[in-house]
């Protein structure tokens, strides 16, 4: 029995690994993971996407969710592996900024999926023994994210760190995301802890030597697929992809700007015959949210029966289209993750200047960015596809003239102003994660009207119901963080979900 | 030398055909034939025979100065000498043993023409469950014996030894990497049934206490045949075909078709039409003279609707319905099987070759098994006291294609739960779209689905298979009182499987390959001293020590090539991005030493007492030896006391055994794990399982209590056992909240207990001489109980929202799982009824609920066999009462609008019974009329388990078998000295409550079979065998 120990050594597999080999599985876990659910509830709940077929999740019957919450702590794991190692290694610092920084986006992308998770006793099931971790507050979990971004911030150095799919190496890049994500969580909580988000977001925009953001389309947090990770809607069966079509919500608002962006996130009807992309605006045909599954496979958008059914309603852009549905067109790599854009940043200034949280820099300014660097970046997108027809037209589209239209142009009162800043954030956050529903949970804008059908007693849905296992394997430390929430349901309010213009009730 | 010719016959005069004749003191030796004649050539200086028969007292014959003598052997109504083997190979007789056993010998086996021999088990033995696979096609056989022990599901089968060694019957899973589940039967599959000469089951732990933990849930052990001495040159010939058909199918509908909304037309199968990439049956209804496009309509240009690469118009066809679409699609099975064996034995020993060709259609299009088996086996008596035998077993199974099994499009028995029940399935068999052969297949929809015919004819599963198991022993008497017996075994296979996906699959437009290559090695290398004395005229005893050296090694490699860059080349050289690999190797040793004292007093009360030690090395280095002993006690009564003349034979008998248990390897510390690369940059992520460098052994300790009774003579015989098995420090990953970063820990839990009663009943009721019925019963129940779980509820597997979950106070059988939402006030007239919601559709529960187990509250064989003259025949029922079976077809049928129950209100709409909350504990029936559909996907949500069980009850005509043996003046002309005829039917009758399927199914994921589960099963077959078999 002495060489047991040896026979006992598994052969396949390291008992170590370098942080460098840990980060790529956690960014393409959770990028993944968070294009799915830009897919799902992202484009549903805010009206997007519409679905045609097995509607029930465009009409609020939502189950307990096992999504995020189980890949976001499976890819936590390794971010504490990371951490772990990093902290205490003077050569790895980058590493452990950058562990910081994924840790920070995961448990906000959870905070504000569920609520309380657990966040101080998370992922210490091996190496203190915790199999069943508390939740903690909202306000806690928060706490820990800010100043964990803001630690980021300043361990980050120049030089390379490797295994790096996002940015490359570049850690300069990392730096500019800590603080642009930092300013997207201070916007988050302004409505509740307004002291902190002001003086917090002033610190950043007032030394951008100390604190860089975004400054432009290439800063930004969005993972770039390639041909053997190919985006996440590129692998599925074509039925899954034509269940979820262009939402009525979408068209319309589209049409009324004149957004050429139309093209990009749609694809005219088959009806049309015109393949992927049209001139007449009039080929792009949504349908509406939260229809059962009857009226939804037989809705008709002219109301003539005979013209009815998926034929005459579009499908999501091409951009985003899967192989088996399109092999010709599809492509593999054109469409990014984004997690935070730089658009999406330029928004959050316009409206933290309009609403005096900060007072650097110039609200129109911040906005015709935020919409100049969306078109550009949707360009850049289809030309990476190949598609010269929608290319073309995205170049050729005037987008000053499309910025001096009333509807555009940032005039008007403050609220209007804010609206306006809304929408079109709502436009330039399309396909990340369920940012929008995030922001709509805030501040209530744009509106999201609930379909004919939707059940959870026509309210828009304000979180998810943690997912069935927990009442399984930690049910006690559950039902604390449910009794502190007031519930466990699909319309309990998060922390943050305060401003009394959110009254979805219909 | 001269020739002594004889008849044998026993009491009743009748002629006993294949009774042993043998000259004393030589190994020359002769069978009976079929009239019990024999002859025999004796040497000069003999002058007694020994005659033989199994159940008959041996007789000792003197021929001095005869040449002729008809011999009468005598019942043996105690069967006194019946001489059963047990653990290590031990010859015991039976009334010495104080446990349960039971044993078939190789009629009982060979009879039903079964292709799996675990199969032939089922009703003959009392206590084994066995559940069959769904695959059709020499699957895997699920048995446990006494229910279900450990909580780890695949730790449930009993030890298979062979001649001594066991051997593996495992069951490697072929998931992973983008396909479903295959099954690639189970290794114990493989066993020819024509080799095996006796099989003896070992119930208990205490009738395998010597072999370890791996017989804590029984041992099987097979005895194959050695070479004889006999008539004839000894050679024997075995052909038969076996012809199958589909046994049960889903109850299907046929007054509606594919659609939605009572619409449908065709336009591009994928939405472009109306509702054309709706895979449901709530279309128009069939045979009322509507014309729809079709995908097999013609259009203009002759191609059809489904060729879309034309864009000509397709003309309308007749919208009707093809009951039969899915019946049709099955062929008939047929397997071939020829089987040859030669033997002979003299004074150096004897010597046994044999050789089995079984070649298998399945009933599913282009499924195929052929499995060539060969066996040699001898014994050489180097010296009066040296013996070297030999057993050698070469098995090589092909197969081309098995079909894939689970929920998805691999599987066609989903794609047939999502099937247009208008379609006619002959004409999607020209798969390939018109020009775009080896591109782009043809289909009634191109959203969701492959054609069945694409999907069995081009994206194959294939296995070649080359396993090699057999042994070497050297038994040396090295005095008359002293043994020593040295034995090496060894079981290894090499198995390669290939997977191949063709362009334009649902799953893999581009194409896939991919190869599995899985080595398996066991090595078991044992030593066993013997020492036997009598010690006086009642006292003898019997000491043995032994030790045994376990090493087991398992290779598992995958390749993967995820896309293809030709198509049609199945080559991981014509792969289109980087091969995926993956790779596991495993390995592991016990070493055992143990010890065994047998004391018999008088042949009338035995004792045997056991002990052994394990080292395994899968556990800490701590806690890595564990002892455990085991006590048996036997005593006939019925030679102790004077028992009333009826009672012929009386044994009672007790036992207590202990039986450790350890693991698999590497669970005592965590790795990092591979993942597929991203571009250049490696990725590694730590296994989401918290390791235990703490384990203990898993110990199972079991008591029974049995008795063996006999009446009238041997007429009337009973043998009944109560059992009580208790395996505690289960080696268990329990589930851990994910938020610890971990799925589960690696702990020691939970005690399952599992108690019982089974009992054998052989009844004879007409004995003449020329006809005989005999009958017997076999009859088992099982309990069992789990605890010390610490409050968790620990799944051992899931399917479909299906839990089966061991809680403390419950089963280790139950299945938890949804079900519908009810009221709960029992002072309520409404009470136990189905609650809805306001828009009429009924509320399912949050929370897992109880909802039945999967073992049954008893099992029940009942065997008749009659043989008049050269006839015999026999049937046997299978009976199973109780437990329950959760059916995703069910569900997904329900929901798909394919079955026969989902015409209700398709036009009228559907007024759910139960009740709704108008307020707080008021109640009011439910009026809300809903549409069908809509009705049915809420009813049948796919994870409410309580709308998709069954009662798993069911009789099965199991076996029927009408055989005809040659005899008398027509074979003297033959060179034959045996020739048998017989049909045997299989599975010819199934009453149960379920109209859709065999509920003796089981799911299949990964390695584990998960009974209680159906999930996409093919329907289990009906089958005819007409066999031949001759002695020459």
């Amino acid at each position: 029995t002495n060489d047991f120990e040896e026979i006992n050594t598994n052969p396949n597999y390291a008992e170590e690994a370098a942080p460098e080999l840990l980060l790529p599985g956690v960014l393409r876990q959770m990028a993944y993971n968070w294009g799915n659910m830009g897919w799902e509830e992202g484009f549903t709940v805010a009206q997007y996407g519409a679905r045609l077929q097995f509607t029930s999740g465009d009409r609020y019957l939502w189950s307990p969710t096992g999504n995020p919450y189980n890949d976001a702590y499976d890819a936590l794991r390794d971010v504490e592996n990371i951490v772990r190692v990093a902290e205490e290694d003077e050569n790895l610092q980058n590493y452990y900024g950058v562990g910081l920084i994924l840790k920070s986006w995961i448990y906000s992308y959870l905070a504000e999926a569920y609520g309380d998770v657990p966040y101080s006793d998370a992922t210490k099931g091996y190496s203190g023994d915790i199999l069943s971790p508390k939740f903690d507050a909202q306000s806690d979990i928060y706490e820990g994210i800010l100043a964990d971004l803001k630690e980021a911030n300043g361990l980050l150095q120049s030089g390379n760190i490797n295994g790096d799919i996002l940015y490359n190496g570049d850690v300069s890049k990392w730096k500019k995301f800590a603080n642009s994500l930092r300013m997207r969580l201070l916007m988050r909580i302004s409505d509740v802890d307004n002291a902190r988000a002001v003086s917090e977001m002033n610190e950043i925009v007032s030394n951008p030597s100390v604190y860089p953001l975004f400054e432009n389309n290439a800063d930004q947090a969005a993972l770039q697929w390639n041909s053997d990770n190919p985006q996440p809607k590129y692998d599925t069966r074509s039925g899954s992809f034509d269940e979820v079509r262009l939402s009525l919500t979408l068209e319309t608002r589209l049409k009324e700007l004149k957004d050429k962006r139309l093209v990009v996130f749609a694809q005219p009807t088959s009806d049309s015959g015109k393949g992927i992309y049209s001139e007449d605006m009039d080929d792009y045909v949504g349908m509406p949210n939260g229809l059962d599954d009857e009226s939804a496979l037989s809705y008709s958008p002219s109301g003539n029966p005979e013209e009815s059914g998926s034929n005459y309603i579009s499908r999501l852009g091409v951009l985003l289209t899967c192989r088996a549905c399109d092999e010709e067109n599809a492509s593999p790599t054109a469409s990014q993750t984004i997690i935070m854009s730089y658009p999406e940043l330029q928004f959050i200034l316009a409206e933290a200047r309009e609403r005096g949280f900060i007072t650097t820099g110039d609200v129109g300014e911040y906005y015709e960015n935020g919409i100049r660097a969306s078109f550009e970046y949707y360009t850049d997108r289809v030309i990476a596809g190949g598609w010269n027809t929608i290319a073309t037209a995205m170049q050729e589209f005037d987008i000053d003239e499309y910025l001096a239209q009333e509807k555009v142009m940032l005039t008007g009162s403050s609220q209007e102003k804010l609206q306006k800043v809304a929408l079109q954030k709502w436009i330039a956050l399309f396909y990340t994660g369920f940012e929008a529903w995030s922001d709509w949970r805030r501040t209530n804008m744009p509106a999201i009207v609930p379909g004919p059908d939707v059940g959870n007693g026509g309210r828009v849905p304000v979180r998810f119901q943690y997912p069935n296992s927990v009442k399984s394997t930690n049910n006690s430390n559950y039902q604390e963080a449910v009794n502190r929430m007031g519930g466990d349901n699909l319309s309990t309010r998060l922390w943050w979900d305060v401003a009394d213009n959110n009254s979805s009730v219909m | 030398q001269s020739v002594f010719k004889g008849t044998v016959f026993d009491s009743d005069n009748i002629p006993l055909p294949g009774a042993n004749v043998q000259v004393k003191g030589t190994t020359i030796g002769v069978v009976t034939d079929f009239d019990g004649n024999f002859s025999i050539e004796v040497p000069e200086q003999s002058t007694v025979l020994l005659v033989s028969y199994m159940g008959y007292k041996t007789r000792e014959v003197d021929i001095a100065g005869k040449t002729e003598a008809t011999i009468v052997l005598e019942e043996d109504a105690a069967q006194l000498d019946e001489v059963v083997v047990t653990a290590l190979g031990i010859e015991r007789e039976k009334k010495s043993l104080g446990y349960a056993s039971q044993e078939l010998n190789s009629d009982d086996v060979t009879a039903a023409r079964e292709p799996n021999l675990l199969n032939s088990m089922s009703g003959k033995v009392a206590g084994v469950q066995i559940t069959n696979s769904p695959s059709g096609l020499g699957g895997s056989v699920r048995i446990s014996i006494r229910g279900d022990a450990s909580l780890n599901i695949n730790n449930n089968s009993p030890l298979f030894v062979i001649d001594g060694t066991p051997i593996s019957n495992q069951i490697v899973g072929a998931t992973g990497a983008g396909t479903q589940d295959v099954d690639y039967g189970n290794g114990a599959a493989e066993i020819n049934p024509e080799d095996i000469e006796t099989m003896n089951v070992l119930k208990g732990p205490a009738a395998a206490a010597l072999y370890g933990s791996r017989a804590a849930n029984g041992a099987i052990i097979i005895t194959t045949k050695k070479g004889k001495a006999r008539k004839g040159i000894g050679v024997s010939v075995n052909t038969g075909i076996t012809l199958e058909n589909v046994l049960r199918l889903p109850d299907w509908q046929n007054e509606y078709g594919q659609g939605n909304n009572q619409q449908f037309a065709f336009v591009d199968g994928s939405g472009g039409g109306i509702a054309d990439g709706v895979d449901e049956s709530w279309g128009p209804r069939l045979d009322t003279g509507l014309m729809i496009p079709q995908f097999d309509s013609p259009r203009e240009d002759g191609t059809r609707g489904g060729d879309l690469n034309s864009s000509s118009p397709i003309i309308p066809t007749p919208w009707v319905s093809h009951p039969d679409n899915v019946k049709d699609f099955f062929n008939t099975g047929v397997t071939r099987t020829s089987s040859i064996s030669v033997s002979k034995a003299g004074d150096l020993g004897n010597i046994r070759f044999s050789f089995q060709n079984m070649d298998q259609e399945g009933i599913i299009p282009n499924t195929d098994l052929e499995r060539n088996s060969f066996n040699l086996s001898s014994a050489l008596n180097l010296t009066d006291r040296i013996t070297i035998n030999t057993n050698i077993n070469y098995i090589k199974t092909d197969s081309g294609n098995r079909p894939s099994l689970s929920y998805g499009t691999e599987s066609i028995m989903y794609l047939f739960i999502w099937y247009g029940r208008q379609i006619n399935t002959r004409n999607l068999k020209n798969y390939w779209m018109d020009g775009q052969e080896g591109r782009r297949q043809f289909n009634y929809n191109y959203n969701y689905h492959d054609n069945p015919y694409f999907n069995l004819y081009e994206n194959t599963n294939s296995q070649d298979k080359d396993r090699v198991f057999g042994n070497v022993s050297v038994n040396y008497r090295i005095t008359d009182n002293l043994s020593l017996m040295l034995r090496t075994g060894r079981d290894f296979y090499r198995e390669l499987r290939a997977k191949k996906r063709a362009f334009s699959t649902q799953r893999f437009p581009l194409g896939y390959y991919r190869e599995d290559d899985i080595f398996f090695e066991e090595v078991n290398t044992d030593f066993l001293l013997s020492y036997n004395k009598t010690l006086s005229d009642k006292w003898s005893i019997n000491i043995s020590a032994g030790g045994n050296q376990l090493r087991q090694k398992q290779d598992y490699k995958q390749t993967v090539a995820p896309q293809l860059i030709n198509p049609g080349t199945y080559s991981l050289n014509n792969s289109r991005r980087p091969l995926e690999i993956s790779q596991n190797n495993q390995e592991k040793r016990i070493n055992s030493l143990y010890g065994f004292a047998q004391v018999s007093f008088d042949e009338k009360v035995f004792l045997d007492i056991t002990g052994r030690n394990d080292w395994s090395s899968t556990l800490p280095i701590d806690n890595n030896s564990y002892f455990y002993p085991s006590a048996t006690l036997s005593a006939v009564i019925s030679d102790i006391f004077n028992l009333p003349e009826a009672v012929s034979f009386a044994k009672v008998r007790a036992a207590y055994a202990e039986v450790g248990n350890d693991t698999n390897p590497y669970r005592l510390r965590s790795y990092y794990q591979n993942e597929t690369p991203f571009g250049d940059y490696p990725v590694l992520t730590e296994s989401d399982a918290i390791p235990n460098p703490e384990l203990k052994p898993e110990i199972t300790s079991s008591y029974e209590f049995g008795t063996d009774l006999r009446f009238l003579n041997g007429r009337i015989n009973l043998d009944a056992t109560y059992y009580h098995n208790t395996t505690k420090n289960q080696i268990i990953p329990i589930s851990t909240d994910i938020a610890s970063g971990y799925n589960s820990k690696l702990i020691n839990a939970g005690k399952v207990e599992n108690y019982g009663f089974e009992a054998m009943l052989q009844v004879k009721p007409i004995v003449t001489e020329n006809f005989r019925w005999s009958t017997y019963f076999n009859f088992a129940t099982n309990q069992s109980k789990v605890t010390d779980l610490g409050g968790i509820n620990y799944t051992l597997t899931s399917q479909n929202d299906a839990f089966i979950q061991a809680r403390d106070g419950g089963s280790i059988s139950a299945i938890y799982g949804r079900g519908f939402r009810r009221v709960e006030d029992t002072s309520s007239p409404y009470f136990g009824q189905i609650l809805y919601d306001d828009q009429g559709l009924p509320i399912r529960t949050d929370d897992l609920v109880y909802q039945g187990d999967y073992a049954p509250d008893y099992t029940l064989g009942i065997q008749n066999s009659f043989k008049y003259k050269n006839f015999d025949l026999s049937f046997l029922f299978d009976i199973r009462q109780g437990g329950i079976v959760v059916s995703r077809t069910k569900t997904i049928g329900s929901t798909s609008g394919q079955l026969k129950e989902t015409l209700e209100g398709r036009e009228t709409g559907i007024v759910g019974e139960g009740v709704v909350e108008v307020s707080p504990g008021v109640y009011e029936p439910n009026t809300v009329n809903v549409d069908a559909r809509t009705y049915n996907y809420r009813y049948y949500e796919r994870d409410n388990v309580e709308a998709a069980k069954y009662d798993a009850s069911y009789t099965k005509l199991r076996e029927v078998t009408l055989g005809y043996t040659l005899s008398g003046k027509l074979l003297e002309k033959l060179p034959f000295s045996n020739v048998r005829f017989s049909v045997t039917g299989r599975n010819l009758l199934l009453w149960t409550d379920n109209p859709h399927f065999d509920p003796e199914t089981v799911g299949v994921s990964g390695g584990t079979l998960q009974p209680g589960i159906e999930n996409m099963s093919y329907p289990s077959t009906r089958a005819f065998t007409f066999n031949l078999k001759a002695d020459f």
